[in-house]
């Protein structure tokens, strides 16, 4: 994903040296974040909305990618077709989620949301290990090898495609939000789902569009990111990790901070991962997590203070 | 996570506060048929199963006892964690390490202690400020550091490819012998169960089943919160970290995979099917997370295990809050009044 990947940290001052160096992790990681952006859109929409918290929604993306790996490279479908249905497979999980489980949950078993999507995650997972195998793939090229050299820095097509479509999917949400009949529908359901529904707003299925938004949204970032590394069974899951981290330095309920915070997550472990190795942001991460959390004021960090829709 | 099942002990002076004092000797009498059938059942184990069930067996009482930490830790205090099979780890390589090292006995046991202390501590103080989601994940990024260190410090663990370790070996006795390590496990799991169905009788456990229930109620009751909350991750790091260690004595192999999320999640999966807040629960629910791939691989189905994982954590926590100790506890409670209704016979009996 990442060139700076093969960087060892020794090369770390030969790097700052130069500021095209600095310049092209610092790129790398607003890239990253730029994904993460697009990814936590659909976390906030559904905990704005509802108040819950999917965990199986990294898997949602694994299912779209991984899934029409499968469909293209082992029962052979055309590629266009296959990644549609694999997309219309997220959508669909993503739904039925919300209907079948989701719904179902008992008003007074606050914080069952993140048990039962635990089980969602377990049931994709495993079904994903049975279905499409448990070994990493190559999937799409996405203009990966499409490159050009600016300067010193390194750009290639899917990191601008990446950007392109996190920045652009940003804007238009915080647009639909603030501007179009379902936008505020969906703010009034959020603030009191009581009062929105006297008023004449299907908050029940204000809650499953929003899911199945979501679901879109997931299988396209699954894809995204799929393009950018491989697809097996785990990987979007340290991407749900620090999307999740992200959403919580920002605060769920609002919409830019989280935002903002993603693109910060992202430049922040791009230097952690070329500082400490490939694999430094995990740590790097967890001591992030606990400075803010330890540091942020008490009423960012205490969910009963926070009105549940 | 608030309405979970009643501890062990409220369970049952509700049972009998419901059926009147005069049930208290059918009561007993349950309690006495129950030892008796269990000491039967631990006879004939030993003496009937084949080594590699005696193993595998072993391995159910491990496991019995990690989950009961995170029973005390989610089925009585309410907090939710995803890094137990962590804490499993933690002990499991501290035995791996030391036993390389020839470091006796009871100084591991010391070291578990600290570590599982440490860690406990590690996790539980910056999360007092936590919950729900926030806390869950402040827990599975502990994991993942952990599995960051397992797998990239090759030349102290061994990498992704795990170390093996040497049987526990006390006088003559060696646990790489599958009715010694039978015996030693299922020894550990009993000591874990009376600490664990007395702690439901203590001040500190009373405290815990006040905070899952409602911590602002408990806070106004004077309970002081963090102590607790710390009090029940440093208690489920020991139980799982003892286990842990005493885990890769009996199975002589250690590796990553086994201490990773999935497993945390396993233990979860343990905790709700068997019934939080119970020790019959985490009995159940550690037999599950043992036997069931166990049962599956002989059907030649090893990866429905996590498939049916998923689905039961779905089902059991939409439609059975009690899980199965719930409904064993129901059922018990139900031919008990019955036998209360009953009319008497001629002889007045």
């Amino acid at each position: 994903m990442l060139w700076f990947h093969q960087q060892a940290p020794n090369d770390l001052l030969a790097l700052l040296m130069t500021l095209s160096g600095a310049v092209q992790v610092t790129l790398a990681g607003l890239e990253t974040g730029a994904l993460y952006a697009f990814f936590l859109i659909g976390v906030l929409l559904v905990y704005q909305v509802s108040k819950q918290i999917n965990f199986s929604y990294g898997q949602m993306g694994m299912v779209a990618a991984f899934g029409s790996w499968w469909l293209y490279s082992d029962i052979g479908l055309p590629v266009a077709v296959a990644v549609i249905v694999g997309i219309a497979t997220s959508i669909i999980v993503a739904g039925l989620t919300e209907v079948l489980i989701i719904r179902r949950i008992p008003e007074k078993r606050v914080g069952y949301d993140l048990v039962v999507t635990l089980g969602v995650l377990l049931l994709l997972t495993a079904g994903a290990q049975v279905i499409f195998g448990t070994s990493s793939q190559s999937y799409l090229d996405l203009l990966s090898s499409s490159r050009v050299v600016l300067s010193g820095v390194f750009i290639n097509g899917n990191d601008v495609l990446v950007v392109v479509i996190g920045v652009a999917a940003v804007i238009a949400t915080r647009i639909a939000l603030d501007r179009t009949g379902a936008g505020l529908s969906l703010r009034a359901s959020a603030e009191n789902a009581a009062v929105a529904r006297s008023v004449g707003i299907n908050v029940t299925r204000l809650r499953t569009t929003i899911w199945v938004i979501s679901g879109l949204i997931a299988a396209v970032s699954g894809i995204l990111l799929g393009s950018r590394l491989s697809v097996d069974p785990f990987y979007m899951t340290p991407f749900l990790i620090n999307t999740f981290i992200a959403g919580m330095i920002g605060g769920m309920d609002r919409f830019w901070p989280p935002i903002i915070a993603a693109f910060g997550l992202g430049v922040y472990d791009s230097w952690a991962m070329f500082v400490f190795g490939p694999n430094g942001d995990a740590p790097a991460v967890f001591v992030l997590a606990l400075v803010i959390l330890s540091a942020a004021p008490r009423r960012f960090v205490e969910e009963r203070y926070e009105a549940r829709a | 996570m608030t309405d979970a099942p009643l501890a062990d002990e409220t369970e049952a002076q509700k049972a009998e506060a419901a059926m009147g004092g005069a049930t208290s000797f059918r009561t007993r009498r349950w309690r006495l048929l129950e030892a008796v059938l269990l000491l039967g059942l631990v006879t004939a184990l030993y003496g009937g199963l084949s080594a590699y069930w005696l193993v595998i067996v072993a391995q159910v009482c491990l496991y019995t006892v990690a989950t009961m930490g995170l029973d005390i830790l989610f089925g009585r205090t309410g907090q939710l964690s995803l890094s137990h099979a962590s804490f499993f780890g933690l002990g499991a390589y501290v035995a791996a390490l030391a036993s390389a090292h020839g470091i006796s006995y009871g100084l591991q046991l010391a070291i578990v202690l600290l570590i599982a202390v440490l860690a406990g501590a590690i996790v539980a103080v910056p999360t007092l400020r936590l919950s729900g989601m926030r806390l869950a994940l402040v827990t599975l990024l502990f994991g993942q550091v952990l599995q960051w260190f397992l797998i990239t410090e090759v030349s102290i663990t061994g990498g992704s490819e795990g170390m093996t370790v040497t049987p526990l070996s006390i006088a003559g006795f060696n646990t790489g012998e599958p009715h010694v390590a039978f015996v030693v496990s299922l020894a550990l799991a009993l000591v874990a169960t009376v600490v664990t169905a007395q702690l439901s009788r203590t001040q500190a456990g009373r405290r815990m089943l006040a905070v899952r229930d409602s911590e602002l109620a408990a806070s106004a009751c004077g309970i002081d919160l963090p102590r607790t909350k710390i009090q029940a991750f440093i208690l489920a790091a020991i139980y799982a970290g003892f286990a842990g260690w005493l885990y890769a004595y009996v199975v002589g192999f250690v590796a990553p995979d086994t201490f990773s999320l999935f497993p945390s999640a396993y233990f979860l999966v343990a905790v709700i099917l068997g019934g939080a807040g119970t020790v019959l629960g985490s009995w159940l629910g550690g037999a599950y997370i043992v036997l069931a791939p166990q049962l599956f691989a002989i059907a030649g189905q090893p990866n429905l295990f996590a498939i049916l994982g998923g689905a039961l954590l779905i089902v059991v926590a939409l439609l059975m809050p009690g899980g199965l100790a719930g409904g064993i506890s129901a059922l018990q409670r139900r031919a008990l009044s019955l036998q209360v209704r009953q009319p008497a016979g001629p002889n007045g009996r």
